[in-house]
């Protein structure tokens, strides 16, 4: 049967098994298997081995579609933070529910990571570094001369950093359970 | 919305029986009017069959010279295709009383 192949046919299948190089071997002989069918069914219709490959696309963009979804599954699976943001960025480009949550993701550690350099600032300036406020400014960071404002969080600032890194895990790992259940094709 | 209705569309079809890939996207294109693409077809079948909604088989039929992975319903998927079913009259009848608005 190989050597009666067409060697378009041929060498899109073995680029289509190297880009499902990620999935179990059983899944990727199976999808290899079945566009190889396909093809024929169309070429067996009238449709030559260009037109019918023409028709999936790109081996590497076919097999993406394929990828994604088991990495969805699978980061769905397995739990794991990570696993899951690393599927989440995959899909970011693809679902809305995967980009509001990469959005507000990446909004909380933006947040996270500002308060955090100001409470490590706080750590080795207290008198200089904390929530400023008076009649002309509101702010957080360094205060050039302390008397011209009132600080308002005070020893709070390191207790609220660390509030807002554990809130920030939190809700990453909950929006890409979110996002991710809402790709996968299970309710 | 076109995902919804491409994944409704399948589930109805294989609702008749059990059907193969390019069979199936013959129907969807022909019957339903769907633009669905061939590189579109199997990701779509593959993601529903790991969600537990369709089931697959090779099977090797009498003339044919090569094996095709057929797809059938699961119990999982007759609920879904109740849920979707009923969503989507919801929706043509809410649609179609806008429509006949003017």
């Amino acid at each position: 049967m190989t050597q009666k192949e067409d060697p378009r046919l041929s060498a899109y299948a073995r680029e289509l098994r190297w880009a499902l190089s990620v999935l179990p071997d059983a899944d990727r002989d199976s999808i290899v298997d079945e566009m190889r069918s396909h093809v024929l069914d169309r070429v067996d219709a009238g449709a030559s081995v260009e037109d019918a490959l023409a028709s999936l696309g790109p081996a590497d963009d076919y097999a993406s579609a394929f990828r994604d979804a088991y990495t969805v599954a699978t980061s769905l699976s397995s739990g794991r933070t990570p696993h899951l943001v690393g599927a989440l960025i995959r899909n970011v480009a693809n679902s809305a529910s995967a980009a509001v949550a990469g959005i507000i993701i990446l909004a909380a550690w933006m947040f996270t990571l500002m308060i955090g350099n100001i409470a490590i600032l706080k750590i080795g300036d207290p008198a200089h570094v904390g929530l400023w406020k008076s009649d002309h400014f509101f702010f957080i960071g360094i205060i050039d001369d302390p008397s011209t404002g009132q600080e308002l969080l005070g020893p709070w600032l390191l207790p609220i950093a660390l509030a807002s890194l554990v809130i920030s895990l939190l809700l990453t790992r909950w929006l890409a359970v979110w996002a991710l259940k809402r790709i996968a094709p299970r309710r | 919305m076109n995902k919804g209705v491409v994944e409704l569309a399948l589930l109805a079809i294989l609702q008749e029986r059990a059907h193969y890939g390019l069979e199936l996207l013959d129907r969807m294109n022909g019957e339903a009017g769907l633009e669905v693409a061939d590189g579109t077809i199997y990701p779509l079948l593959h993601r529903m069959e790991t969600g537990g909604f369709i089931t697959s088989e090779w099977v090797i039929e009498a003339d044919q010279a090569r094996p095709r992975k057929y797809y059938a319903l699961t119990p999982q998927g007759r609920m879904e295709l109740k849920a979707m079913a009923a969503e989507w009259r919801d929706l043509s009848k809410r649609i179609n009383a806008l429509v006949g608005k003017d």
